[in-house]
């Protein structure tokens, strides 16, 4: 066993929801994709149960292989051809996390501290991400508990701060271009949803296997309800002009005045953004060394820590000749195909598979 | 048990060699007509007065405290006796009237094996008496100030307990005080501490298991705890960590504490400790285990948690509002006194935009003739506090206040008017003192943590101070205190017992033992205790 | 492994202690800026105006408490840059508190300069925006007798030209809502130097002074403060203020009404090509003040004074609205409430929004209330009611 921790339901679904909600919270990327951005918010609504429908293989695996993470069970429904899918899935998770390591420096560059070097941003967090992941799954679980309020009431205070300055008539008209392209966006949003490869490299350390399914519920309806105030309160403050800004949850925290006393709280978000990043980033970084140990079958997967990190952080540089790049990559459909194809479309098969061999428990 | 037997031992080859002619010779017909088992077994007391006396002398040669007086038993029939003791922890006058009178002037007929029975029975005027057939627990009686009788052809001693002991009276603990609660105070000596508990919890199921620890000092440790609440498992690895330890000294609760934690580099502690009685009890009544060390007031408790920093026993005796109101008070003043400092440069050099307008002009107006950088200045700042503060407690009462007058003068006026330091430099500083003493068990964690955030902000701002944070608290997240992980019941968190940790809810709500400390017995108090007015009074309200 | 960890973390911290502390700024090494005024110069330059406060002097110090920096440049980035040529400090524009744009530069339009004042992380979308009659610059090395610091003085006077109601107040953030939309065009408060002779020495005292209309984002002209208070009513801008209307019992003489709760709804329609707004304002008020000496107390004269007070504001409303069709500026987002309402249509109206705004249909629906009448029931010396 590579893992000996066991982590409640409540940490898990934590967890995952601050590692969601992290990158949408500054770069806002649904809004800047739909044709009218003042449907934003019914967007990230439906992801709730577009996702529950998409995720459904995750959580029949997680039924019929109670006690192997994803990465195992792909080898026992397919064996040698599992494992190189297994190896393929970490590449992709690889990528994953240079990419979003990439986006947290360089929005701390951006607004914050402009001419420090973004590795020195990147590498600094990654070791804390390190040691973190070293400690194993109880303590970046806990981590989360400990975190994720915290992050959770931030946003909510925000929110409610912001209340006297909302126009909600800028949310009109509802469904301007009919619900098409609202229905699209919302896969696009659900293809940025890679947690769900980090849920199914998880059930097996719950403590009652039981809240399997509570896991598998809540983490999108919290994410998607917490997506929903946030676009609201974005749209009600800007308009569709939130479009034009870069991080434009940034920008609103710094609309935040009430009676020249609360004023300048983007401190807030930049707290938000580095408790958020570093724990979205120590989750993601355990999953991929605890799928490399159990991909080669190693009986300790610690030492795979510092060699992992060495190569992202490497590659997050590498993936980011600009922001302008990085960003305009994540918009393109090559890669809400390529996302699609790991996070939905792969567990899929791995299903069918299972259910063709008769592999794993039957499902009651 | 070995190391008893190590030290019984030692004096041995000294005194062979200087009894060398006659002791073999008395000793042989003896042994071989009597008790064969007194060749293997060489710790075993000698039937001869004489050679149990030369023994003795000769393990305690060179030390004029202790006393061997030799005496007669019996006002007939003489049975060669003699004591031995430690003058000085033994009161010489209970010595004399319940010890050597009563035997001198003893009527009945001792001629017979049966003298020591006889003398047990209905010689000896005492509550306290043992016997023992072995030299090693002769000794250690002798060294723990009991009065020890040996008697001519007997291979058994009388240990007698009549000890003196400097004990200091019961008073308040200086490191403790109260407004409200009991003002009492453990002491030094450890059987007044146990009657201390005892007499909060009148209970079989508290246990005192003792121990002696420590090569050199025979340290007597005690280990409270009341069964059935707290978890066995528990108390049982108190005890195997206790009993590892092989030391030469145990000389305050603090040797056992660096010995039975369970991270050695840790900054936070995982033993608590405390001069209060009553606190005491309300942690065993949680589940706790607590040990006791003689020669020290501090007694510990395990496990220890973080939360129990900010929990005082006046909280529980005042009211829950204010209790709770105080309870986040010292939440913000740990804050504080460990980020202000921090924050402070944090936001002066990196990230002026966040301070209001107003303050940010007041605070640069300050700064504009200043030769240092923030960092060095708070640095600087928090050493000369720090050099202050342990010149405080060191120094003698009188030099002391002179001490304070001058690092004020220091501090606050001088290094203003003279532009080395800003105002609000200072005021942040007097602040984070403050702020330190509120959660005393973690002033020195707040020092020292102070010193790496400061470095931390002024290297990269917030960035630094959040990055510092974060991993100190994942280091402080997987920290156990004897198994309990020690940031519970905030993480791993423990929703039902969060009742006693932001807040302190009324006792009648605290139904419930902490979940992470106590066994199968959980229920602390009847459901139904929220107190209502009177059934005929219901209706008016 | 932990070793390791805590090893490269320390090196990381001590490579940006060696390598000086990228984005270290002590305190007294920053100019703090103020107000920022832009003009343009003959040759098209920007010429940047910034006005840097000088702490020491404003604590306490007997100076002056700012200093303007004026610096030219190809962009504003360009010219703040420029700035530091004179400037032994480098300029810090977080709390900047006042963008004040030249009248003729104005004219050139806003968009272009606006453009880094939202790019930049230092500078915040809450500063007021003014535009200046005659140079900016001029505005920046105005004085006032409240404040040491201008700049906080035009911002307070952002703040209570609220109680009087005839001026609007706009942020940076403000601006971009409306410059963000196609259709509509944003109105800027004036800026304006009053010279005044006190005992010998000149003075020039900043006033706030009419407000400047756009087109889009360009300066075509300037609303008087009626007309103003107009635009503020459809805005739902107004709310509190005074609304003078002449006595009903002696007709030479003045009354004043304070305006103390509004609301403004506008509900568009599009009825046979023809399109047309309802404009409806209710409003409460109190009787403030009367200059004649008669009873006004008596439900009828409040009923008389409600009607003048709804004449009074439908007057400003007229005004003002006639006039902004007059010019062909949407100052009152007509169009963003026919884009909520009619979705549909909203393509085809936005093509055409220049030349149909002038030609909409505008209902006003004014409902006036008096509700208190101050602490006086009836003025001395008063005729004895009937």
């Amino acid at each position: 066993m590579l893992e000996a921790g066991r982590i409640t339901s409540r940490q898990l679904i934590l967890l995952l929801v601050s590692s969601r909600i992290l990158i949408g919270l500054t770069y806002s990327p649904a809004l800047k994709q739909v044709s009218s951005p003042q449907d934003t918010w019914l967007i990230l609504l439906l992801t709730f149960p577009l996702h529950v429908i998409l995720a459904t293989p995750v959580y029949f695996l997680a039924k019929k292989f109670p006690h192997q993470t994803v990465i195992q069970y792909s080898q026992t429904i397919a064996g040698k051809a599992g494992k190189v899918a297994g190896a393929l899935l970490l590449c992709y998770l690889i990528h994953q996390l240079a990419i979003n390591l990439a986006l947290f420096s360089l929005f701390v560059t951006s607004v914050s501290m402009p001419t420090t070097p973004i590795l020195f941003i990147s590498l600094s967090l990654l070791l804390a991400c390190a040691f973190a992941s070293h400690r194993g799954v109880e303590v970046i679980c806990r981590l989360g508990e400990l975190f994720t309020p915290i992050i959770i009431i931030a946003i909510i205070t925000i929110t409610l701060l912001l209340t006297k300055d909302m126009q909600f008539k800028l949310l009109q008209p509802v469904l301007e271009k009919g619900i098409f392209p609202v229905l699209g966006v919302s896969f696009l949003t659900l293809s940025r949803t890679y947690e769900l490869i980090e849920m199914a490299m998880l059930f097996p350390y719950l403590n009652q296997r039981s809240k399997v399914k509570s896991v598998y519920l809540f983490v999108p309806l919290i994410v998607a309800l917490i997506f929903t105030m946030m676009a609201i309160s974005l749209l009600t403050i800007f308009g569709t002009g939130a479009v034009s800004r870069m991080f434009p949850y940034l920008s609103m925290v710094r609309e935040v005045h009430v009676g020249n006393i609360i004023e300048r709280i983007e401190s807030i978000h930049m707290a938000i953004w580095i408790l958020g990043g570093f724990l979205k980033f120590s989750l993601h970084y355990y999953v991929i060394v605890l799928g490399l140990g159990q991909l080669i079958n190693l009986q300790n997967y610690k030492p795979l820590i510092l060699p992992t990190g060495a190569i992202l952080a490497s590659l997050s540089v590498l993936v980011a000749p600009s922001l302008v790049e990085l960003l305009a990559f994540q918009a393109t459909s090559a890669n809400f195909i390529y996302n699609t194809l790991f996070i939905y479309v792969f567990p899929l098969l791995l299903l069918l598979l299972a259910i063709i061999q008769k592999k794993g428990v039957r499902s009651p | 048990m070995r190391k008893l037997l190590d030290k019984v031992r030692q004096p041995r080859p000294l005194m062979s060699n200087t009894s060398h002619s006659d002791s073999p010779s008395m000793r042989k017909p003896r042994s071989d007509s009597d008790n064969p088992v007194s060749h293997d077994e060489p710790d075993s007391l000698d039937l001869s007065l004489k050679e149990n006396l030369q023994r003795i002398r000769a393990i305690f040669a060179e030390s004029n405290d202790v006393v061997t007086r030799e005496f007669k038993i019996g006002a007939k029939d003489h049975l060669d006796a003699f004591i031995v003791f430690i003058s000085g922890l033994v009161n010489e006058t209970s010595v004399n009237s319940s010890l050597i009178y009563p035997l001198m002037t003893m009527e009945r007929n001792l001629d017979d094996q049966s003298a020591i029975v006889l003398i047990r029975e209905s010689g000896l005027s005492l509550t306290n008496v043992k016997t023992s057939h072995s030299f090693e627990d002769v000794v250690n009686a002798i060294l723990s100030g009991d009065t020890v009788l040996f008697i001519d052809n007997s291979k058994i001693a009388l240990i007698a307990s009549l000890k003196k002991s400097e004990k200091r009276s019961v008073t308040e603990p200086v490191t403790e005080s109260v407004v409200r609660g009991p003002r009492e105070g453990f002491v030094e000596d450890i059987g007044t501490n146990i009657s201390l508990l005892r007499r909060k919890i009148k209970n079989p199921a508290l246990k005192f298991s003792s121990m002696n620890i420590g090569k050199q000092t025979q340290t007597q440790v005690c280990v409270a705890y009341i069964k059935g609440i707290a978890k066995d498992e528990v108390v049982e690895e108190v005890k195997l960590r206790l009993n590892r330890i092989d030391t030469d000294a145990i000389l305050e609760s603090g040797y056992i504490e660096a010995y039975i934690e369970d991270d050695p580099f840790n900054l936070f502690p995982t033993v608590g400790n405390t001069e209060k009685p009553d606190i005491v009890s309300a942690k065993l009544l949680e589940g706790r285990v607590a040990i006791l060390v003689d020669g020290t007031p501090f007694v510990l408790t395990v496990p220890y948690l973080f939360i129990e920093a900010f929990q005082n026993s006046e909280d529980y005796y005042t009211r829950p509002y204010y209790a709770t109101f105080i309870r986040w008070l010292r939440w913000l003043a740990f804050f504080l006194a460990t980020f202000a400092p921090a924050l402070y440069v944090a936001i002066t050099t990196y990230h002026q935009e966040f301070l209001p307008p107003a303050l940010l002009i007041s605070i640069a107006a300050t700064q504009e003739g200043t030769p240092f950088p923030m960092m060095v200045e708070a640095l600087l700042m928090q050493i000369l506090f720090e050099i202050l503060r342990e010149a405080g407690v060191r120094l003698p009462k009188p030099v002391g206040s002179a001490v304070s007058i001058v690092g004020a003068l220091v501090i606050g006026d001088a290094a203003i008017s003279a532009g080395l330091v800003g105002a609000p430099m200072v005021v942040i500083t007097a602040l984070t003192a403050i702020s330190s003493f509120l959660v005393p068990s973690l002033t020195d964690v707040g020092a020292l943590s102070r010193f790496f955030l400061i470095f931390a902000a002024g290297v990269s701002g917030l960035y630094g101070i959040v990055l510092v944070f974060i991993s100190a608290l994942t280091h402080q997240v997987s920290l156990r205190s004897l198994g309990a992980p020690y940031m519970s019941p905030m993480a791993p968190s423990t929703l039902s017992d969060l009742k006693d940790v932001f807040i302190r809810a009324p006792l009648w709500f605290l139904r419930t033992r902490p979940r992470v400390l106590g066994g199968n017995n959980q229920q602390r108090q009847k459901s139904n205790l929220k107190p209502t007015p009177p059934d005929d009074q219901k209706g008016t309200k | 492994m932990k070793k390791y960890l805590l090893f490269s973390l320390c090196f990381l911290l001590l490579a940006n202690l060696l390598t000086g502390c990228w984005d270290k700024r002590e305190l007294n090494t920053l100019a703090i800026v103020q107000a920022i005024g832009i003009d343009l110069t003959e040759d098209g330059l920007v010429s940047l105006s910034v006005q840097i406060l000088k702490p020491s002097e404003l604590k306490g110090g007997g100076g002056k408490a700012v200093w303007v920096v004026t610096s030219t440049g190809e962009t504003i980035f360009d010219a703040i840059r420029n700035a530091s040529l004179q400037t032994d400090r480098r300029l810090f524009h977080p709390h900047n508190k006042v963008i004040v744009v030249g009248e003729e530069t104005a004219k050139k339009g806003l968009k272009p300069l606006l453009d880094f004042l939202t790019r930049d992380a230092e500078s915040r979308g809450l500063t007021y925006v003014f535009v200046a009659k005659g140079k900016a610059l001029d505005i920046l090395k105005g004085e006032h007798e409240q404040e040491k610091n201008p700049a906080q003085a035009l911002e307070h006077l952002a703040d209570t030209s609220g109680l009087a109601s005839n001026l609007p107040k706009r942020t940076l953030k403000d601006l971009f809502m409306v410059l963000g939309s196609k259709t509509s065009s944003p109105v800027l408060p004036g800026l304006k130097i009053l010279t005044k002779n006190d005992e010998g020495t000149t003075k020039k005292m900043l006033v706030l002074d009419n407000t400047a209309v756009f087109k889009h984002d360009q300066l075509v002209g300037w609303f008087t403060h009626e007309e103003s208070r107009g635009v503020l009513w459809v805005l739902n801008e107004v709310h509190t203020g005074t609304i003078v209307v002449n006595s009903p019992l002696a007709e030479d003489k003045y009354v004043s009404l304070e305006i103390s709760q509004t609301a403004t709804r506008l509900k568009p329609e599009i009825t046979e090509n023809k399109l047309s707004i309802t404009i409806e304002v209710k409003e409460e008020g109190n009787l403030g003040e009367q200059m004649s000496d008669v009873n006004l107390t008596t439900p009828e004269n409040f009923s008389e004074l409600e009607k003048r007070q709804t004449a009074a504001i439908r007057d400003d409303i007229m005004t003002a609205v006639t006039k902004a069709q007059a010019w062909g500026v949407d100052l009152f987002g007509f169009g963003e409430e026919f884009h909520r309402q009619y979705p549909q249509e909203w393509p085809e109206l936005e093509k055409e929004w220049d030349t149909l705004f002038p030609e909409i249909e505008v209902n006003l629906e004014v409902s006036a209330h008096l509700i208190r009448a101050g602490l006086t029931s009836t003025p001395l010396k008063s005729e004895p009611t009937e």
